[in-house]
């Protein structure tokens, strides 16, 4: 069978991907209107920084073994007991940093000495982070909240989007 | 548990949640560089009245009514282009009933329509609205609908019933008011050297709304208890509306025969630094900038749409390509070394008419879906406008752009907890005259209606429902 590689498709595919190793609902990873569209960026920075044929094996991986359990298949993405991670795994590690701090880390081992250099890639992405979501919080100099919300406790973690079912993210 | 949010007010529109749910969703259309002005011209062809961009049926066109529609009519597509659309649609439909002549009562005559005089001008519905000045008075005096104007003394000998009272800088720089708008960036002077005036007016159903929680003063605002929530619309019934309005001094240049024009008290206070006289001059002025945000129940975070006259600047690209015109409002096709969209220099004088004019180009940052809307929208319904009448003036406005919410929350006039600005699209709008030295595409600075007013509290420091007007009582 042919795999539909459209642009279309292939941004489709990354944001599930997304979904399932950042462990948030597709509506926050790939709403059904998307003003901003971090997805798109998302994935022209993956292909800009490490390469299209590595970000196309990381998502020929992901659909290779869609239907598993979400974290299952997150943890196998990631490599998460892998002392020497495969090249995809650091892709994938590079793009869940990317999804929850706004910033491009390289996709090295975390031996290598660049492995800590991240770089924003757009406003956007800063206030875009998961990483405030998952805090139940706003980015430092951006907030979406209404004036005085600190008054009062925040909403519970999945109105953030975090996916709380022991599946962890959803795709599809 | 797999979770999709839904969009309420398309679901309550096309009664169609299976859209939702069961189909595979297409990645959104990818936004592009806007280029030419949206106020006059079709980027790409638009689609016809009564059709989507798919060729399905869509709900009602730009049309001339006295009715302000009190939600948008969603068509069948659910995408950006074709919701934005939907929504610019109704910003027209709203600019044609705020502009409407008005009948006795407040409302639009509909025996009348806009233009259809021998100048091609009217009074409109929206001057009969309640200007705040007179909605938060001083000592948190309680406010009446139809009561006397404010008038400052020094404009008491020329005022005559009707006539407008336009103010300048006041003694209140922190605080966000149509004195001091475009914000604390500057004045905007135009090409006369005169400086802009600004005004906000509210509907009956926001005044009420504000009278019957006693929240025209500091007083009532303290005891207040509950959220501020201003009335939705839905159904047939008008939802808050609050209308924020820029005129300029019509002078050398100008054709008044463009422009929405009404006799005024041009009012300057006095104050100490810098140095400024008091004044109050009658002169004619003319509209050059109108937003008007409705809170409707697709949309409790509002609904922004913004209007300006044709003539006011060029954009950025028209700029860059040569392509100006002899006259602008805010701009000098003639001056290239003038410092663009930047404040003048201190002192800010209003009433010396020596400020250097400010150099205003409209910064091309809509997306392609919301800048090809506003031109095609634009074509619809300025050659409506001129139907009524060859001469009318309303034909020389042009919308800019609808800010909408795409996720506007849970429903039932309610916006999200954790998103109450609801993701607005496009993502950034200015209107050249009110958000002049703020325009751009960096977020929490650059001009986004909802995002702006989603910061609004009242002097309690409570949330105040995407107005800042609260913010005026004593």
């Amino acid at each position: 069978m042919s795999q539909d590689n459209s642009p279309a498709t292939r941004l489709q595919n990354f944001a599930d991907m997304s979904a399932t190793l950042t462990g948030f609902q597709s509506s926050v990873i790939n709403p059904l209107l998307d003003p901003v569209n971090l997805k798109q960026l998302y994935l022209d920075t993956a292909d800009a920084k490490a390469g299209a044929t590595l970000v196309d094996q990381l998502i020929a991986q992901f659909l290779s073994l869609k239907g598993q359990p979400a974290q299952t298949l997150a943890n196998t993405l990631l490599a998460t007991n892998d002392a020497n991670p495969p090249q995809t795994a650091l892709v994938a590690r590079s793009i869940l940093k990317l999804w929850y701090l706004g910033s491009w880390y390289p996709a090295v081992p975390a031996s290598d000495p660049t492995a800590g250099q991240g770089t924003v890639v757009s406003a956007n992405a800063y206030i875009g982070g998961l990483a405030w979501r998952a805090a139940q919080a706003h980015p430092m100099g951006s907030s979406q909240m209404t004036f005085g919300y600190w008054a009062s406790p925040p909403p519970p973690l999945d109105q953030f989007g975090v996916d709380t079912s022991s599946q962890g993210g959803t795709h599809g | 548990m797999r979770r999709i949010r839904i969009l309420p007010f398309l679901v309550l529109a096309l009664g169609l949640p299976g859209i939702f749910l069961g189909c595979k969703r297409a990645p959104a259309p990818e936004p592009s560089a806007s280029s030419g002005s949206p106020l006059t011209s079709a980027q790409t062809p638009a689609a016809p009245p009564g059709t989507s961009a798919s060729g399905q049926p869509s709900p009602p066109a730009i049309q001339l009514s006295p009715t302000i529609p009190a939600d948008v009519a969603f068509g069948s597509t659910i995408s950006l282009p074709a919701l934005q659309q939907d929504f610019d649609i109704f910003s027209w439909n709203s600019f044609n009933a705020v502009i409407w002549p008005p009948a006795p009562g407040g409302g639009g005559d509909p025996g009348k329509k806009p233009g259809d005089t021998p100048a091609g001008d009217n009074p409109t519905v929206w001057e009969g609205y309640r200007n705040v000045s007179n909605v938060f008075l001083p000592n948190g005096k309680t406010p009446t609908w139809d009561g006397p104007v404010d008038v400052p003394p020094a404009c008491k000998p020329l005022y005559q019933p009707g006539m407008k009272v336009l103010s300048q800088i006041g003694k209140t720089p922190d605080l966000l008011s149509e004195t001091t708008e475009p914000f604390e960036t500057g004045p905007l002077v135009d090409q006369n050297h005169q400086y802009t005036r600004f005004e906000i007016v509210v509907n009956r159903g926001m005044f009420d709304y504000i009278l019957s929680n006693s929240l025209y003063s500091k007083a009532g605002q303290t005891t207040f208890t509950g959220p501020v929530k201003f009335p939705c619309g839905g159904g047939n019934q008008v939802g808050a509306i609050m209308i924020k309005a820029s005129w300029k001094v019509m002078g050398a240049g100008d054709d008044a025969s463009r422009f929405h024009t009404a006799k005024a008290l041009v009012y300057t206070p006095a104050t100490v630094n810098p140095p400024v006289r008091e004044s109050c001059n009658a002169q004619t002025v003319g509209l050059v900038g109108l937003h008007i945000g409705h809170k409707v129940n697709s949309a409790p975070q509002w609904i922004w749409s913004t209007f300006e006259q044709v003539d006011n600047v060029p954009t950025q690209s028209e700029v860059h390509a040569g392509m100006l015109r002899s006259h602008y409002n805010y701009f000098d096709p003639k001056c290239k070394d003038c410092a663009v969209n930047k404040a003048p220099p201190r002192p800010w004088v209003p009433n010396a008419g020596t400020s250097p004019a400010t150099q205003v180009v409209r910064l091309d940052t809509l997306p392609g879906f919301a800048s090809q809307s506003a031109a095609a929208q634009n074509q619809t319904g300025q050659a409506l406008l001129k139907g009524v009448n060859p001469k009318s003036v309303w034909q020389y406005y042009g919308l800019i752009s609808t800010q909408w919410p795409t996720d506007p929350g849970p429903g039932n006039c309610t916006a999200s907890a954790t998103d109450p600005n609801g993701n607005p699209a496009p993502q950034f709008l200015a209107n050249a005259t009110l958000e002049t030295y703020i325009q751009g595409t960096t977020p929490n600075v650059s001009s986004s209606c909802i995002e702006c007013h989603g910061n609004a509290a009242m002097t309690t420091g409570a949330a105040s429902d995407f107005t800042y007007v609260l913010q005026r009582a004593h």
